[in-house]
């Protein structure tokens, strides 16, 4: 059974299905949603069966599409696709619980979640360029809609900007494939292939500019300062499962596009620009703390927080590409990079599902206006204490071992900058614990008093994640054994 | 041998949880589980003392040097004890102290939480498994500093003892760094490697330590996390949790031979004198003990400093069932005046005569009297001390402000004037019973120095007769100090009760700078960067207009769809999915031919 492509087609066919729904089927599309998920996680769980961990790229699956071109679509996995895609689908599940926009679940909302899910596993799962860049921009659409369309106040203008923003980056990485193609010979779309053969391994001009290209492209993605600003807009105005999505799924594809890409097929020039982009990623973990610090919007707050945790996937990236062919810091650094998306996706999510609730029931975020809650919610206020520890790295939970990882891995190559970076834990911690102070602690205003806990809905929708967070945190080899990117780094199979 | 390692961390941490969910009955469960995880500990040290070493390795990262493991030997095993039997004692006291307490379910969960993780800590094998659980202990102080969430004194002291400890745990995980780099090993008892490598592993572990120990000039987080409920004082803030910098220093003392120690020594040195003055000034008489605590600390790092491993530790031991001892009864006389200010505590040890003598007894081996524990301990570190005449000169000075700080109170508590005011209320036989249990064990603490010496393999305590003497005089130069005290200019008065400003000082060094950048980075993010983004885009719309006036016809109708589809939002998601796949393909078609023509070009 073709099971990868299985995952990816099933959502896509049931986001087709959920148009055919008649409208008064009210529970249908949620019930169609979960269905499909719940297959692509059944795919994927029988691809974490059969996947070996002692060798790389594996279970490809593949067949012509444009044969005159070289576009087929081709499909596998290895350490890095598989935790991103199973934490993918995982987050699709959970939000799709939560739900978006009116409930239950309407036709449109439960079709752009299931477009959305299939084009990131089609990105993550991909290994024909021409299918990773359609997957790409797809996602940028499916993202646009549930922003424009179930957002907050000032939806349109910061879906507009995402929308812009990114596709302005999808253009270069366009123009980076097409350089990668006519570079290969036979010319290839193969991303295996390109992987292995490196085509643009001298150190020319024209490397680094296909480097450049991929790196703005990505960049804007992760997204890395200064291409962030689309970042804090779309997160306050995208629906809370819209923002879980964004920080959990979306962000991940810019790391993971300069690990496939910049790092597997570019090692050179990125070798080259490695110091370069190390420090983009120190600037970004730390500008994003400082500005998480001073934010009062919680959702603002967390999605700086994101800025900051994806400047240290980068540190670990770059740290990785300036080590050269093997080596324990590489690997250290790579598979704390791909830990870390997997930790930040589970925790930042998990926050955003915190930021939503409390914006249903208080009808503000602002933490000035907050105050004592967890005396009114005492289990809310737990989750969001553990959410917050976590994400502050403390040990036991999953960015614990993903910091860490990262940190020994740079350390050895640019000890200067993974100090600094180290610095970052202490501001992470400040401005979680400034929010927990004002928003959690102390009296218990009478407006307050009323609110209610956790719901049933609500608690499914973050006990996945929470479970995660902490198994990953108590035992990181979890999924560090599939991780592994001893095995795949170097473009084996 | 294992088994025991992993119940002494898993026995309390099970506990927590089931306390957790017990409700009702937590107090007596708890007791239960506490004194039942006392066992594994004493099991442990029975072993370590017939010469049993284990140590068991938990796959946690990949990779060699990543493993995560407890140990036993001497020292874990000594610490493990000190650790559970205090720990015993300060639950079963809670059971009365928090008998009120609706909450209470929580208060005793967190402390047998705090119980495992500093099991934990103290039975570590290497330095992973030491970070992890040093991060955890402090969490958990937060945690427990926190649980009155509606006093306005606790929370900002629970954030204020985590971010202090956190920045100095900078250090340790730069140590960590460096020391994995060097040598491709987080294990114990590895020699300090050369060059900067050696230096940031040597720096960064004082650091921590120092943090952690709440020593100068980071010891005013102590102060405010008397805020907290006083068994977690007594459990974390005395005894066991800021003793872990000076166990870190005992066992890093190979990694830190050198330069490191020579700093420790200072550190401690001046901390004794410095944070004994400040609790001369204190008005709260937790404050009083944690400014003592403070600064028994800085002597445990003189020893440490000093080449006398044994002797810190022995100190740890004494004060820490001295120090919890004082906290318990102080805990007493809470509970009877709903205060631990001086002023309302006036008095209180003439209305509760027996958790007063337990007061008195614990004071006294503090400020080291013979024979009581403390003495002894106290006795070896002046005589380490001695080579180094400026620290030995400091020790003395913090010695006799030990008897001056603890006299104050005990004449305060004992005063006439303010007798007859104590209430009695629940739970004061289970207080009682703990401040009892302590001050036997200070009582006669003093005969553990020569086993505890033999476990840790030090040949004998070092003790002169000077040492003796000079011991005595400062203790008869504290009686002095509270004669003198009101004699002390206000202006020098009003600095020990500031923390000598400390805060400020942190405050204008770290706190304000980063409060400022992160506001003006804020403010560039939104009127520089922002905007300039935003300009862009009004830009290029201004570009498009333009052209529309010149190409009317193809632009027209693009842009007047994409206004009339932004415009209906929400309602017509249809019409306005078609209308924006089309303006997609339109962009992606453009794009296409830009890349054409790049490449057209690039190939010309």
């Amino acid at each position: 059974m073709p099971w990868l492509s299985l995952s990816i087609a099933v959502p896509l066919l049931a986001a087709l299905l959920c148009a055919l729904l008649p409208a008064c089927a009210r529970g249908a599309p949620r019930l169609l949603a979960l269905g499909a998920t719940a297959v692509s996680l059944a795919c994927l769980a029988v691809t974490w069966a059969r996947f070996d961990t002692g060798r790389g790229m594996q279970l490809v699956e593949h067949a012509a599409w444009i044969p005159t071109l070289g576009v087929s679509w081709r499909v596998g996995v290895d350490g890095m696709s598989l935790a991103l895609a199973s934490l993918t689908v995982v987050l699709f599940a959970v939000s799709i619980v939560y739900g978006v926009g009116p409930r239950p679940l309407s036709r449109a909302a439960a079709g752009m979640l299931l477009l959305l899910e299939g084009s990131t596993l089609a990105f993550f799962l991909a290994e024909d360029f021409v299918v990773f860049y359609v997957a790409f921009d797809l996602t940028l659409v499916a993202m646009y809609f549930l922003i424009a369309l179930w957002g907050e106040e000032n939806r349109r203008y910061a879906a507009i900007k995402f929308f812009l923003y990114t596709l302005v980056g999808s253009l270069p990485v366009l123009l980076g494939i097409i350089a990668l193609y006519l570079d290969s010979s036979p010319h290839t779309f193969d991303m295996i292939r390109l992987a292995r053969e490196h085509p643009l391994a001298g150190d020319g001009l024209s490397a680094s500019l296909v480097f450049l290209a991929f790196f703005v492209g990505f960049a804007i993605k992760t997204p890395l300062v200064p291409f962030h600003t689309w970042l804090p807009a779309a997160h306050v105005e995208a629906p809370t499962s819209g923002s879980v999505l964004l920080a959990g799924v979306l962000l991940k594809m810019g790391a993971y596009g300069l690990i496939r890409v910049n790092l597997q097929m570019l090692p050179g020039a990125f070798h080259r620009y490695a110091l370069a982009v190390a420090l983009l990623g120190l600037v970004s973990a730390l500008y994003g703390a400082l500005l998480a610090l001073a934010q009062s919007d919680l959702k603002r707050l967390i999605a700086y927080t994101s800025i900051n945790h994806m400047g240290y996937v980068v540190i670990g990236v770059a740290a990785a590409a300036a080590t050269g062919i093997s080596g324990r810091a590489r690997n250290l650094a790579i598979d704390g990079a791909v830990l870390q998306m997997i930790a930040h996706g589970l925790v930042t999510g998990t926050l955003f599902f915190v930021a939503g609730f409390i914006k249903e029931r208080a009808h503000t975020r602002d933490l000035r206006q907050l105050s004592g809650l967890l005396r009114a919610m005492p289990w809310y206020g737990s989750l969001t204490a553990l959410a917050f520890f976590a994400s502050l790295g403390l040990p036991g939970l999953a960015q614990f071992p993903a910091e860490l990882e990262i940190f020994l891995g740079t350390f050895d190559v640019y000890p200067a900058i993974a100090s600094v970076a180290v610095v970052g834990i202490v501001l992470t911690a400040a401005l979680f614990l400034r929010a927990l102070q004002q928003a959690f602690m102390g009296e218990l205003p009478e407006r307050l008093a009323r609110l209610p806990d956790l719901r049933r809905r609500e608690v499914m929708a973050v006990a996945p994640l929470v479970a995660l967070f902490v198994a990953l945190g108590l035992y990181p080899r979890l999924v560090l054994y599939v991780i592994d990117s001893a095995h795949w780094l170097a473009g084996g199979l | 041998m294992t088994v025991l390692l992993w119940l002494s961390v898993g026995l309390p941490g099970l506990g927590a949880l089931v306390v957790r969910l017990t409700g009702r009955r937590s107090p007596s469960v708890a007791g239960a589980v506490a004194v039942a995880s006392a066992v594994p500990p004493a099991l442990l040290l029975a072993g370590a003392a017939t010469g049993s070493r284990a140590s068991s390795d938990f796959h946690w990262l990949p990779g060699e040097g990543l493993g995560v493991g407890l140990r036993l030997d001497p020292l874990s095993a000594a610490m493990a004890a000190t650790v559970a039997g205090v720990g015993a004692v300060v639950l079963v006291y809670s059971i009365g102290y928090f008998a009120r307490d609706e909450r209470r379910a929580s208060a005793l969960s967190g402390l047998l939480a705090f119980l495992a993780v500093m099991q934990g800590l103290v039975l570590a094998d290497g330095y992973l498994a030491l970070l992890i659980f040093w991060e955890l202990v402090g969490a958990l102080s937060a945690r427990l500093i926190a649980y009155t969430r509606e006093d306005p004194a606790a929370p900002p002291g629970a954030v204020r003892a985590f971010l202090t400890t956190r920045s100095a745990d900078v250090g340790f995980y730069l140590a960590v760094l460096a020391l994995f780099t060097a040598t491709g090993s987080l294990a114990f008892g590895q020699l300090r490697p050369g060059g900067g490598l050696g230096a940031i592993v040597g720096a960064g572990l004082v650091l921590a330590a120092i943090g952690k120990s709440a020593q100068a000039p980071l010891q005013n987080w102590l102060a405010g996390a008397m805020a907290g409920p006083t068994p977690v004082s007594a459990l974390l803030h005395s005894s066991t949790m800021v003793a872990a910098g000076v166990y870190l220093l005992v066992r890093s003392r190979m990694l830190l031979a050198g330069w490191p120690l020579e700093l420790v020594g200072w550190v401690g040195a001046v901390t004794a004198v410095a944070a004994a003055v400040i609790a001369l000034a204190q008005r709260d008489l937790k404050r009083v003990l944690a400014g003592s605590t403070a600064s028994q600390l800085g002597l445990m790092f003189v020893a440490a400093a000093a080449g006398a491993p044994a002797v810190a530790i022995f100190q740890l031991v004494t004060h820490a069932v001295g120090k919890a001892g004082l906290f318990l009864a102080t805990g007493v006389f809470q509970h009877g005046r709903d205060s631990v200010a001086l002023e309302q505590l006036r008095g209180a040890g003439r209305d509760d005569r027996p958790a007063f003598a337990g007061f008195v007894i614990c004071a006294l081996s503090i400020a080291a009297v013979p024979p009581l524990a403390a003495f002894w301990s106290k006795d070896h570190i002046v005589a380490a001390a001695q080579p180094r005449t400026a620290w030995f000169v400091l020790v003395l000075l913090a010695a006799a402000g030990s008897s001056a700080y603890l006299l104050r109170p005990a004449l305060i508590l004992w005063d006439r004037a303010g007798a007859g005011r104590s209430k009695t209320g629940a739970g004061r036989m289970w207080m009682l019973c703990g401040v009892a249990a302590l001050s036997v064990a200070s009582l006669g603490g003093g005969v553990l120095g020569g086993p505890l010496a033999r476990l840790l393999g030090a040949r004998s305590l070092p003790s002169t007769g000077e040492s003796l003497a000079l011991s005595l005089a400062a203790l008869v130069g504290g009686g002095v100090i509270v004669l003198l005290a009101p004699r002390v200019p206000a202006a020098v008065r009003g600095a020990a009760e500031h923390q000598l400003y400390t805060p400020a000082l942190q405050r204008l060094a770290v706190e304000v700078p980063v409060a400022t950048t992160s506001r003006l980075l804020s403010a560039f993010e939104l009127r520089g960067l922002d905007r300039g983004v935003d300009a862009a885009a009004a830009a290029t719309l201004a570009a498009a207009r333009a052209s529309e006036w010149i190409e009317r016809r193809g632009v027209d109708a693009a842009v007047d769809g994409l206004a009339a589809a932004v415009g209906r939002g929400g309602a017509a998601s249809r019409r306005l999915q078609s209308g924006r796949l089309y303006e997609y393909l339109r962009d992606a078609v453009l794009g296409a031919v830009a890349v054409a023509v790049i490449v057209a070009l690039a190939a010309l």
